[in-house]
């Protein structure tokens, strides 16, 4: 009988790596990412545990990441697509996996990509009233930010 | 006549665990609609721990779950060791699974003190965080800390036991098991407390798994579950445990897997103290902390809060501060997927009682 790395290697476009025994990586180009979810899930690989951006910004790109999780094969799957900086745009995997939402929401306002599907994401989630760059992005300057949105109070007694 | 009205509960209230709103439309005391509303607690850790360096980061990461820090260390650490290749000597491995059995004991017994709260009995909050102390003044022993221990580190623990110590768990330990007649007598074998909570935001099997929950929620709802079992870390393969697991995925059975789970970790750390080698490093050889050479990757390392599977997705660049730690918590999936819903249709009376039925931690959102 066919291994459960083997299955996932015959997803279409999908690039396996086994980085551990119970933790593997399935790389998969942008429009292959929803197909190569539902495949995961037909699987068996029913928990969706998180999903976030990364901020690759030498190489432009954002990676988006998926972790997935086959209680019964006892085997994480992480997967894994990058989609480019200036167009940030994925399609939701809501209806795969229906946590995902959640993250999705924290994933555009966190570094501002775009969620097609997910109607709440781009609504302000965690945040009130932003206006600057998503904060997760490697090119939000937090001490800039802080600088010129508070006051710097100074203690008694110190120097000014 | 418009008969829905809208109503905000928190940040403040004392049924939310923590700084979190609800905000809920009602139709007299019948809920319509349920939404989070996260953000006052919110801390950047996630960026916040880019700037630092890998060793400075542990002065951050226990603020993520405030009754249980320590699962946090121990995902932080399995991840960056995992990065580094490095493995942890014998007998820091027992100590951790002391340390975090220890820590789950404590945020049990503060859940059911909060948890019989908003059903009206003040007593065992008394009882259960009083109790707790004893838990706390176990860790200051060890570190000098009581809430945030920073006790272990990547490579192992900061330092070894001090002498005596486990006895002083063992009489905890002993304490505890006493105690929990009490608590069974006062609440667990209360007909109030079964009126309240049978058939009360019921999560099915399938619910569950579709709608990604972990820890108490997925085992009250009859799967057997646990990354102590399924991904076993610390000494937890050398041990010998069961997952408790119900049928009905209620208030009640949840309630009843997490006072199963208090008495498995009192038998767990037992078995730790018994199995522990008795001299030994508590450190792997590590370099210079300010000078970590952790390798290029991207690994995930997830443990077992009481909560559910606590994760840590970790990507460094060679450099000496992480490049990127996103923090998996499970009330992400549990407030916004599971809490949503199966406060639709519940009573104003129970809103309180459901959120801590399904333990939400609010910093594990706002991360």
């Amino acid at each position: 009988m066919m291994g459960i790395v083997d299955r996932i290697k015959q997803i279409d476009g999908a690039v396996v790596t086994v980085y551990k025994e119970n933790r593997i990586f399935v790389d998969v180009d942008k429009d292959k990412v929803i197909g190569t979810l539902h495949s995961l899930k037909l699987m068996g690989f029913n928990q969706l545990s998180t999903a976030s951006a990364i901020d690759r910004i030498k190489d432009g790109q954002f990676e988006i990441f998926y972790v997935l999780y086959n209680y019964m094969e006892k085997i994480n799957a992480i997967v894994r697509m990058w989609i480019p900086r200036d167009n940030p745009v994925i399609e939701t995997a809501g209806d795969i996996y229906p946590p995902v939402h959640t993250w999705e929401r924290e994933m555009s306002e966190m570094f501002g990509v775009v969620v097609n599907g997910n109607e709440d994401a781009g609504k302000p989630f965690i945040l009130e009233n932003w206006k600057d760059l998503p904060p997760l992005r490697k090119d939000f300057d937090t001490v800039k930010y802080s600088s010129e949105h508070f006051v710097f109070r100074h203690s008694e007694g110190e120097n000014e | 006549m418009n008969k829905t009205y809208e109503l905000f509960i928190g940040p403040n209230h004392p049924g939310i665990p923590g700084n979190f709103s609800l905000k809920l439309a009602l139709e007299g005391d019948t809920i319509v609609s349920a939404k989070g509303d996260p953000g006052y607690l919110h801390r950047a850790f996630e960026k916040a721990m880019e700037g630092r360096y890998y060793i400075q980061n542990l002065a951050l990461i226990p603020r993520i779950c405030v009754p249980e820090p320590d699962i946090n260390e121990a995902g932080y650490s399995m991840a960056v060791e995992e990065l580094m290749g490095v493995e942890i000597p014998e007998r820091a491995k027992y100590i951790r699974t002391i340390v975090l059995e220890l820590a789950r004991t404590a945020t049990y017994l503060f859940w059911m003190g909060g948890f019989a709260a908003t059903l009206g009995l003040y007593t065992l909050v008394q009882w259960t965080v009083g109790d707790r102390d004893y838990a706390i003044d176990l860790f200051s022993d060890i570190c000098g800390a009581r809430v945030y221990h920073m006790y272990i580190w990547p490579g192992g623990v900061r330092r070894d036991l001090p002498e005596g110590w486990e006895e002083k768990v063992l009489d905890y330990v002993k304490y505890i098991r006493h105690r929990l007649k009490d608590y069974d007598n006062i609440f667990f074998k209360n007909v109030m407390f079964k009126y309240r909570t049978k058939g009360l935001a019921v999560v099915t099997k399938e619910q569950a798994l579709e709608w990604g929950a972990t820890g108490p929620i997925l085992k009250a709802a009859g799967v057997a579950q646990d990354v102590r079992k399924d991904d076993p870390y610390a000494a937890y393969p050398y041990l010998d445990f069961e997952i408790p697991t119900l049928e009905d995925g209620d208030s009640w059975s949840r309630a009843m897997v997490r006072r199963i789970e208090l008495e498995n970790s009192l038998s767990l750390i037992e078995q730790a103290i018994k199995k522990m080698p008795k001299d030994g490093s508590v450190w792997a050889k590590m370099p210079n902390p300010l000078k970590w050479n952790v390798p290029e990757g991207e690994v995930y390392a997830k443990v077992e809060s009481a909560r559910g599977e606590h994760g840590f997705y970790m990507v460094a660049d060679g450099s000496g501060k992480p490049y990127r730690v996103s923090v998996r918590g499970a009330s992400m999936a549990h407030m916004f997927t599971i809490a949503e819903k199966v406060l639709v249709g519940a009573r104003l009376a129970d809103a309180s009682h459901i959120m801590v039925s399904l333990d939400i931690c609010p910093p594990e959102i706002d991360r």
